[in-house]
C-alpha cells in the first residue's frame, strides 16, 4: 500500500469503547485505472477499523469505485481527492473531487441505470440507488460529489 | 506513489466453464472482455470467487451476453458471490441475465 493517506481524527476507539464520531479520512489517488482498487481498499480498511458493518462498507466501496472511475473517465487529467466521514457506524459520507468542469456531470435526477440489457453508463445510477443523499458541487474547474449513506437500524 | 492494481485470474475448467477469481473493475474489465471473447456462443461463467465487481465489469458481461443473444447464445452466470449479487440487484438487472446457483 502506498503512503498517500493523510488520516485525521486520531485513534479508532475512545477509551470507553464507544464508536468514534466524526472520524474522517482524506487521501488522493492518481487518475489512472489501477488506482481505483487502491481507493476502495483504503476506504474499506478505514470503515472496518471504525466498526462499520461489512454490508454497509461494501456499498460505500462500490460507490467509491463508481465515482473514482467516473472522475477518471470524464474529469480532466489529474489526481482525484477522496474523503470518508463516519458519523456513526450506519451513517457514512463519501466525497470524491476531481479537476474538470462540474458541468461534465449529468444532473443527479438523471442518474438512473439503463433499462434491461441496454448498454450504457450504469455507474452513476448505482451510486444514486445506494445513497440517501447526493450533493454535486463545483465550477468550471473542479467537480465534487458528496454522497451520504445512512441506513436505518433494523434490530 | 506506486500501488499495484487489482488482480483477476481467469481460467477455463474441464467443462468449459470460465472461473473468475479476484476483482473486476475498470482496470481488470479488459481482461474479462478478452476471456469472454474466447468462449463459445453459449457459455457459463463462475463468479463465486469474485470479491468485488462494479459497473465496469457488469458492462462487459452485459455486452457479451447481448451480442450472443442475437445468435441464440447466452452467457450464464453461475454461483454469484455476495458482491456480484448485490450489484445485479442494485443495477436492476436481475431477471435480464441468466443466473444459476
Amino acid at each position: 500500500m502506498g503512503d498517500t493517506g493523510a488520516e485525521r481524527g486520531g485513534p479508532s476507539a475512545s477509551p470507553n469503547g464507544d464508536l468514534p464520531i466524526g472520524d474522517e479520512l482524506a487521501f488522493r489517488v492518481a487518475g489512472s485505472p489501477d488506482q481505483v482498487s487502491y481507493a476502495r481498499h483504503t476506504v474499506g480498511q478505514f470503515l472496518a477499523a471504525r466498526a462499520v458493518p461489512a454490508p454497509v462498507a461494501q456499498d460505500v466501496q462500490l460507490i467509491a469505485s463508481e465515482l473514482v472511475t467516473n472522475a477518471m473517465q470524464h474529469g480532466a487529467p489529474g489526481p482525484i481527492g477522496i474523503e470518508v466521514r463516519v458519523r456513526s457506524e450506519l451513517d457514512v459520507t463519501l466525497t470524491v473531487a476531481n479537476t474538470g468542469p462540474v458541468g461534465a456531470l449529468p444532473p443527479v435526477s438523471a442518474w438512473e441505470p439503463p433499462a434491461g440489457l441496454s448498454v450504457g453508463g450504469r455507474g452513476l445510477g448505482i451510486v444514486r440507488r445506494l445513497s440517501s443523499d447526493i450533493e454535486v458541487l463545483g465550477d468550471a474547474h473542479q467537480a465534487t460529489v458528496v454522497c451520504r449513506c445512512a441506513w436505518e437500524r433494523t434490530s | 506513489m506506486t500501488v499495484e492494481g487489482p488482480r483477476l485470474d481467469a481460467r477455463v475448467d474441464g467443462d468449459g466453464v470460465l472461473l473468475l477469481v479476484g476483482e473486476i473493475d475498470t482496470y481488470t474489465a479488459p481482461e474479462l472482455e478478452e476471456s469472454l471473447a474466447a468462449l463459445p456462443d453459449s457459455c457459463t461463467v463462475d463468479l463465486s470467487g469474485v470479491t468485488f465487481i462494479d459497473s465496469s465489469g457488469l458492462r462487459v458481461i452485459v455486452e457479451a451476453h447481448s451480442s450472443r443473444r442475437e445468435g441464440g447464445g447466452a452467457v450464464t452466470l453461475r454461483s454469484p458471490s455476495p458482491s456480484v449479487e448485490r450489484l445485479l440487484q442494485i443495477a436492476g438487472i436481475v431477471g435480464h441475465l441468466d443466473v444459476e446457483p
